[in-house]
Order: C-alpha cells, then sequence, then structure tokens
C-alpha cells in the first residue's frame, strides 16, 4: 500500500497539505527582507544558516484572505527543482498518511488559481484538505511589477 | 574485480586526454593547412595519431584503432614527401578527427567503440594515402621507411605495439595488437605511461571542478565568518591585535588563491577557434585570417564556460556578414583576406575582449530603415549612431538579407548582450562602414566574491560592486530635488533616485528624520554613465555573491544578494540594470508591441545628426537652450561673490573672472528680482572665452536634429529647438559673450579681445 505522506498547514483559514517529501525542515517564522519589485506573494529573502532562502507568504501565493492568527506563524522550507522556499504559513498540523484511493480530485468550484496548484483534495472530518504540488508553485511565472 | 576498476580508471583518462588530443588534432591540422611542409607539425600530429593508437589498442577498442593507424598511415606517407597536405588529406584527417571526438562521446556513454562506423572515414584516409602508394609503387623498400625528423621524440610512452623505435611499418595491414585484458600488461603499461608523462615535465595536477567549487564555497563561507567576527568585535580587535591581523591576512590570502586557482588563460576557450573560423570560411565562401592576441589573459572558468557561446555567435557574424567575399574585398581595394582578429586584456578588475573584423561594417541604413519598421524608432525622431548600434542587440534583429543556417537569424546579438550582462558585464560596438566592425566585450574578472559597496536607501541596506563605482560624492540635498542631470567636471551626468527606482517606502513609512539623497555614487562602466542618489553610504566590504532563485532573477535591478559582516541580508544591485529599469536606454520598442501606424518605411531617409542642449527657464519668458558642448558647470552663487565693473557685473571664477549675465536681460525682459543665490549660473566656457549666465532653474537636457536656422534680429539668434513641446531660443557662447562686451566693459581686464 503506497501511501502519501502530507504535512498539513492552515493559511488564510484553510487547511491544505505539503508533500512530505518536498519538505526540509519547519521553523518558526523568521523576518524576511524584502526585496523592492518582487511580486506580492514575495515576502523576501531570509538567512538560514548562512544559505539565502526566498520567503513566500503562502496565503497571498494562493490568494487566500491574510488572517492574524493566535499561533506563532511557521515557514516551512521545501526542495525542489527550483530549489528552497520557504513558505509562511498561519500554523502547522499534523503528518498524515493517506491512501491515494481517497484522493479526490481538485473539484471544479476551486477557484482556477488554486486549482492549478492543487494534486487533490482529501476529506478530513468534515473539513476539506487541499494537496498542494509544490513544485508547480515553485515554477509559477511573475510578471515583474515594474514602477514608474 | 580490480581489473575492471582498472580498466574504468584508464578508459576516464583516455576519455579526458582523448578529448585534449582532438582538439590539438584540430589546431594542428588548421596550421599544417597554411604551412603543408611543416615537418615539426607533421611530427607532433602522428605522434598523436600513434598514442591514440596505442592507448585504443590498450583499451580493446579496436575499432577506434583501426582508424587512427590509417591515420597514423596517411601521415607517414606525408611526412616521407609521398603525398602532398591538399584538400583531399586536409579533409580526411579532419573529418577523422571528428569522427574521434564523436566516437569519444560514444564510449563514454555506451563504454566500447561498438556502434562506431569508421568506414566512410577509412575510406577517404584509404583514397587520400592510395594516391601515393600508386606513385611510390617504384621506389625501393627503404625509401619509404619515415625519417624520423630531428625533433621528433616522442613524449609519451612507446605502446605496446611498437618494438621500440619510431620507425613504422609499412601501410596496408593495420598492426594485429593483443586485446590488453590482460589486468597486469594493462597496469604495468598504465603506470609507465604515467610515470613517462610526469618525466616529461608535466607538474599539474588534474583536479575534478567539484572540488575546486566546493573549496570555493568553503573560503566564501570562512570570508563570511571572518567578516562577522570583525563586525561583532567592533573596535576590540586592537586589543588582541596579531590574531586577529593573522586571521585576516590568512584568509585573504587563502581567498586569493583559490580564486586564482579557478582562473583559466582564454587561450583554453580560443584554442578551437582555429578549426572553428576556417570551416565557417569555408561554407561562407570567404578568405579569413584569424589573429589571436592575450591569449595568457586568464578568466574565472565558470566565465570562460558562458562566454564561450557569446564568443562563437560574434565569430559567425563578423564571417557571415561582416567580412566580405573576396572579389568584393578586391573591387573594393582590400586584400581578398579578411583579418578576424580576437584580443584580450585585462583593464582594471575586468577583462576586456575585442572581435573586429576589416570587413564592411554595420550598414547605418539598413538598420535605421528596419528599425522603422518594427517600430522601434519614430520616423524623423533623431538617433545618434550609438543608438543605432544598440540596436543590433534587440532580440530577432537582423539586418541579413537572407538567412543562412549559419546566422541572420536574429537570435544572437541579444543573447551575447544578455549572457554578458548576466555575469555582470558589457557590450559595446564600434563600426566604421567599408572599414570593419568591433565588438568589444567587458567581463568581471571574478564571479564570486567581489568587493562592493553598502548603500542605504529607507534603512534597508543595498550592495554595489566596486567595479562600477567611479566615484561617490557627497551633496547638499538642495541641489540635487530639483535635477535630474549632475555636472561633474565636464560630464554631464543623468541622475537616478535609488528610492524612486526601489519604490521605497511608498507613502506611509515616510520618516523625515532619515538622512535622504544625501550621496552621489557615480557609476560607469562600458556604455553606462549616470549618478546614483542614495540616503546613505556604508563600508565598502567583499561580499559573497550568492545568487537569487530564478523568479527573482527575473528583476533586472538584481544581481544576487549576500549577507553582510552584521549578518543583514543585502540585495545586490545591478548597474546596468538599474539603468535600464530607469528608462534611460534611449530605444524603446512600442509598449504594445505593434508597429506604430505613421511609421512609413519609404518615408524614411537617411541618419541624421543631433545636437544636445542644455534647456533652462527664465522668469515666465519661455525657454533658453544652450549648446551643451560649450556648458562646463552649473553653479550656485552668493551675492558677495559678484563684483560691480563700469556697468558689468563680474564674477570670480576658477582661475580667473567671468562676466555675469541675467538672461532676462538677453531676452529683453526685466530682470526679476530674486537674490542670485536663489538662482542658477550656468557657466559657459570656449576657446572664445567665458560667461556665467544667470538662469532660474535649469529644465532639462534635450537632443534633437533641428537644423540651426539663422535669422539675425539685432544681435540675437533664433532658433526653434523643441524643449518638451516649447519653443526655446538658442544662445551660443559667442552670442553671450557679444552681448557682454557691448557694455564698455574693459577687455583689459580680462585679458581678450572682445569682438563685436
Amino acid at each position: 500500500m503506497n501511501e502519501r505522506r502530507y504535512c498539513t498547514v492552515e493559511a488564510g483559514g484553510q487547511l491544505f497539505g505539503l508533500p512530505l517529501a518536498e519538505i526540509e525542515e519547519i521553523i518558526p517564522a523568521r523576518p524576511a527582507t524584502p526585496v523592492p519589485l518582487a511580486p506580492a506573494p514575495v515576502e523576501g529573502l531570509i538567512h538560514l544558516r548562512g544559505q539565502l532562502i526566498t520567503a513566500i507568504h503562502l496565503p497571498k501565493q494562493l490568494g487566500m484572505p491574510v488572517v492574524a492568527g493566535d499561533t506563532a506563524p511557521m515557514q516551512v522550507i521545501t526542495r525542489t527543482s527550483q530549489g528552497r522556499t520557504a513558505f509562511r504559513v498561519d500554523a502547522v498540523g499534523d503528518i498524515l498518511a493517506l491512501n491515494p484511493q481517497a484522493i479526490a480530485a481538485p473539484p471544479a468550484t476551486l477557484p482556477s488559481r488554486l486549482r492549478a496548484l492543487a494534486q487533490g483534495v482529501y476529506f478530513l472530518a468534515g473539513r476539506v484538505l487541499i494537496l498542494l504540488d509544490v513544485e508547480a508553485i515553485s515554477q509559477t511565472e511573475y510578471a515583474v511589477q515594474h514602477s514608474t | 574485480m580490480g581489473v575492471n576498476i582498472e580498466q574504468e580508471r584508464l578508459l576516464r583518462e583516455f576519455l579526458i586526454e582523448g578529448q585534449e588530443s582532438t582538439d590539438q588534432l584540430d589546431r594542428d591540422l588548421v596550421a599544417l593547412e597554411r604551412n603543408p611542409s611543416d615537418q615539426t607539425l607533421l611530427a607532433g600530429i602522428f605522434r598523436v595519431f600513434h598514442s591514440f593508437k596505442g592507448s585504443c589498442g590498450l583499451l580493446g577498442l579496436s575499432r577506434l584503432e583501426e582508424l587512427t593507424h590509417a591515420g597514423e598511415s596517411l601521415l607517414e606517407q606525408l611526412r616521407a614527401g609521398a603525398v602532398c597536405y591538399d584538400l583531399t588529406a586536409a579533409t580526411a584527417l579532419l573529418a577523422t578527427a571528428d569522427l574521434l571526438r564523436q566516437s569519444l562521446r560514444q564510449i563514454e556513454a555506451e563504454g566500447s567503440d561498438g556502434n562506431v562506423d569508421a568506414t566512410p572515414a577509412l575510406e577517404i584516409l584509404r583514397q587520400a594515402a592510395s594516391s601515393a602508394n600508386d606513385a611510390a609503387a617504384g621506389r625501393p623498400e627503404e625509401e619509404r621507411r619515415v625519417i624520423p625528423t630531428r625533433a621528433s621524440t616522442p613524449r609519451n610512452c612507446p605502446s605496446p605495439s611498437a618494438s621500440g623505435n619510431p620507425t613504422p611499418v609499412v601501410p596496408a595491414e593495420p598492426a594485429r595488437l593483443p586485446a590488453g585484458r590482460n589486468g597486469s600488461e594493462a597496469g604495468t603499461t598504465g603506470s609507465s605511461r604515467r610515470s613517462a608523462l610526469s618525466r616529461s615535465g608535466d607538474s599539474s595536477v588534474r583536479v575534478d571542478v567539484q572540488h575546486l567549487d566546493r573549496l570555493l564555497d568553503l573560503v566564501g563561507e570562512l570570508v563570511l565568518v571572518r567578516n562577522r567576527l570583525v563586525a561583532r568585535s567592533g573596535g576590540h580587535q586592537e586589543a588582541d591585535g596579531e590574531d586577529w591581523r593573522q586571521l585576516g591576512l590568512i584568509t585573504t590570502q587563502l581567498q586569493d588563491r583559490v580564486m586564482k586557482m579557478r582562473l583559466l588563460p582564454i587561450g583554453s576557450v580560443w584554442s578551437k577557434l582555429p578549426r572553428v573560423v576556417r570551416d565557417l570560411s569555408a561554407e561562407c565562401g570567404k578568405q579569413v585570417r584569424l589573429e589571436l592576441t592575450g591569449e595568457q589573459t586568464e578568466l574565472d572558468r565558470a566565465i570562460l564556460e558562458a562566454i564561450k557561446d557569446p564568443l562563437q555567435h560574434a565569430i559567425r557574424n563578423a564571417i557571415d556578414h561582416g567580412i566580405e567575399t573576396p572579389e568584393v574585398r578586391r573591387a573594393a581595394g582590400k586584400p581578398a583576406e579578411g583579418v578576424l582578429g580576437l584580443k584580450a586584456y585585462q583593464d582594471g578588475s575586468q577583462v576586456v575582449i575585442e572581435i573586429c573584423d576589416d570587413g564592411t561594417g554595420i550598414d547605418r541604413d539598413r538598420i535605421f530603415r528596419q528599425a522603422i519598421d518594427r517600430g522601434l524608432i519614430k520616423v524623423g525622431a533623431p538617433v545618434a549612431d550609438a543608438e543605432l548600434h544598440e540596436l543590433i542587440f534587440e532580440p530577432g534583429f537582423t539586418t541579413a538579407e537572407a538567412v543562412t543556417h549559419v546566422s541572420g537569424r536574429g537570435v544572437g546579438m541579444d543573447v551575447v548582450r544578455n549572457n554578458v550582462e548576466r555575469l555582470g558585464g558589457s557590450v559595446d560596438i564600434r563600426s566604421i562602414p567599408g572599414s570593419g566592425t568591433t565588438l568589444r566585450l567587458r567581463i568581471p574578472l571574478t564571479l564570486a566574491i567581489v568587493p562592493a559597496l553598502v548603500v542605504c536607501c529607507h534603512g534597508e541596506a543595498f550592495a554595489l560592486p566596486q567595479s562600477s563605482i567611479r566615484e561617490v560624492l557627497r551633496v547638499p540635498e538642495s541641489l540635487t530635488d530639483t535635477l535630474d542631470i549632475y555636472y561633474l567636471r565636464e560630464r554631464m551626468l543623468p541622475l537616478l533616485r535609488l528610492r524612486a527606482l526601489l519604490a521605497c517606502g511608498g507613502g506611509d513609512a515616510e520618516m523625515s528624520s532619515e538622512p535622504r539623497d544625501q550621496y552621489l555614487i557615480v557609476i560607469e562602466g562600458g556604455s553606462t554613465a549616470y549618478g546614483l542618489l542614495v540616503d546613505d553610504i556604508r563600508d565598502t566590504e567583499e561580499i559573497v555573491v550568492k545568487p537569487l532563485c530564478s523568479r527573482l532573477q527575473q528583476i533586472p535591478i538584481y544581481n544576487g544578494a549576500t549577507l553582510l559582516g552584521d549578518g543583514k541580508v543585502a540585495l545586490i544591485l545591478d548597474t546596468i540594470g538599474l539603468e535600464r529599469h530607469a528608462g534611460l536606454a534611449e530605444i524603446r520598442p512600442h509598449p504594445d508591441g505593434t508597429r506604430l501606424p505613421q511609421a512609413d518605411p519609404a518615408a524614411a531617409g537617411p541618419a541624421i545628426e543631433t545636437q544636445t542642449y542644455l534647456v533652462a527657464d527664465t522668469e515666465g519668458f519661455g525657454r533658453i537652450a544652450l549648446p551643451a558642448r560649450q556648458v562646463h558647470r552649473l553653479e550656485r552663487m552668493a551675492t558677495s561673490a559678484v563684483e560691480w565693473i563700469g556697468s558689468r557685473e563680474m564674477v570670480r571664477y576658477e582661475d580667473g573672472v567671468l562676466p555675469l549675465l541675467q538672461v532676462e536681460e538677453i531676452i529683453g525682459a526685466a530682470r526679476p528680482a530674486a537674490p542670485i543665490e536663489e538662482r542658477q549660473v550656468v557657466i559657459l566656457r570656449g576657446p572664445e572665452g567665458g560667461v556665467g549666465l544667470v538662469v532660474s532653474r535649469v529644465f532639462d537636457l534635450v537632443e534633437t536634429a533641428a537644423q540651426p536656422g539663422r535669422q539675425r534680429e539685432g544681435e540675437t539668434v533664433w532658433h526653434a529647438v523643441l524643449a518638451g513641446d516649447v519653443v526655446a531660443r538658442l544662445l551660443t557662447l559667442s552670442d553671450l559673450l557679444a552681448v557682454a562686451g557691448s557694455a564698455p566693459a574693459p577687455a583689459a581686464e580680462t585679458g581678450r579681445e572682445v569682438c563685436r
């Protein structure tokens, strides 16, 4: 039985799952040095043990509302073909092992922006868990903002 | 088990050395074409084939062995003078070299030469050799032997097949060699080969590039840690003195040496060029001589790798489009053979590579027409030479009438420039129609660790590579508020404000107590020159350049990021990207990419010359224009500096005294009440003399092609210059001097004759 393991996170009031295979570590969110002219979801660069990692605000990236949570925000450091990225999330939940048969395709009711980045959905105790395709997120092309 | 590992290692060595050998073959074969009877060259080429054959035998690569043996045979005949090095022989040997190179790749992938089809190559080799066999059939046996030349003492250890002396066998049957699978034989020959190499004086070591890179990373981290320690200890270093100094010294030396390890002479990239040029010239029907200068100039290996393609492309262009066919050249009075010169030299912290040809130069008019066609410039807009040349770098641009498969698709020059700029370099181009074109690449010496100036903008730190900084000036805020240009000695620099470029500080976080726009950094490099206004500057630091992730790399104004000594993250600014972002680059495609409706190719005339004017405001009486080349400086003056001599105002300036004119007086308006402190003085200077012109405000620099139309009206000349849709009146230095002289000013005072 090939279960797939995901780490659940809260972002903008919605539950998401990030593939465990692509997660390197999870740390309390660090302040990022802003990168002027970068697209809005890019918070900036964080410094982790001598490495510079791009920090992305996951709710903004996914078009979710930005909520002020009770718990301290965390950053999930992932590694993809495009390098390492730190995703800021509101909270981190449990690690789940899911049966691939139980994963449904992303429904058409999802906003298109989310649907493009989702691998599937899973129904978890009354809530919908949206499984994210981290590789797809890392390859999102942005039109670079030009000011003045 | 041991045999296999040994075999594998030998194979790897064989592949690496084989690569070098085929490159050497290319060089020597091309050189041989120019000097067909050069025995040293022939001997060298023979040796390459010979040792190649030996190694192939050792490793059981029978097909390659056969091939190299056939090549060796042809070489023997060439050395004996039985065959002369004509086109057939040249083609045969070059084709063999190509096949060898290809086979090496195949062997690397597949482990054996089973898939190598040497039949066609063998055929042409035998054909080339047989033309000699027939001729030689009548000669006695001894004369068919090759006479070893004085110079040829084989450096390499003899292969297992040779009996010990270099006299080869009569061609026709390839020698049968032991398959070499015997472990001990392979082992001993292998080691004797290696010791032979070391005996011959090779004092270098082969190191995997990955090891070098890892070493460099570590040294980079060491530099960072050292910087952080220094920053943290503040001034306390003095107390521990000696150890700190040692640490600093050793780290710097370590860094230097590791950087040097990555340096390679550019000749290593150039060595392939003689062959490339030969093939390209043949393909294009041109005769081209390649001249290389400065092959020993060293560059970081990563940079060398990155410029290989741009160089190739530039050379392709030069041969295909630059240099004319021999007939055209002769008709133009040039020698039939064109010259393609590559020159490399170090200039400060940069390496300059020039690619120049003595061909037909860039056809201005053709570029102009194509630029109009593509909507890149408007009809009637003035275009300077330099701007036209810049157009060549637009993607898809080509003035080639026919796209050859060599070049002309227009996908090259922008890639050349992009590649070079991504390395932190620049490209510029100079051309004289009929005479030739020179492309100049400027590339930084090293990539990874660079000295940089840390500047602040709205509280955030940014790094500016030292190599682009000419100087740093402190400027009073008042002067920079309204100006978009700054006068530095005799030059005018456009001004960029970092705050504005970064859109820092939006609206909400404005803190008036913060220092603003206090420092002007003069940025210079290649064709770039401007002044960058920043809030504050900190120290210079050696920074380790860390690349940004691919998404952020798209932002043109950054060239990576770094960790400063205090542990903070700083983005590294790309000086060329900043300029582009600010829109200083003159030529931009139409925003929506379509053809401008009014662009009419038929109406495009020959390109026109332009003039630059400094435009200034008068108090409510319109604008005046002054020829920029006559403007010396812009000054602010105090009333105390002005003296009255007779009815003329004069001011002490630099080494002499200048008459001071109020612009309103000249245009016949009333002089404003504002004291001179609140106005600006434009100092004009020329061989005829100098004058200070007091104006309300300097407006802008304007470039225009309008020809001065002379209309005499009293002593002034009317001229229509479009300055932001407003007509400006031209005043030249001579006009002003005439006005200054018309008042009874004592000429003796200024020591000049004032002409009316």
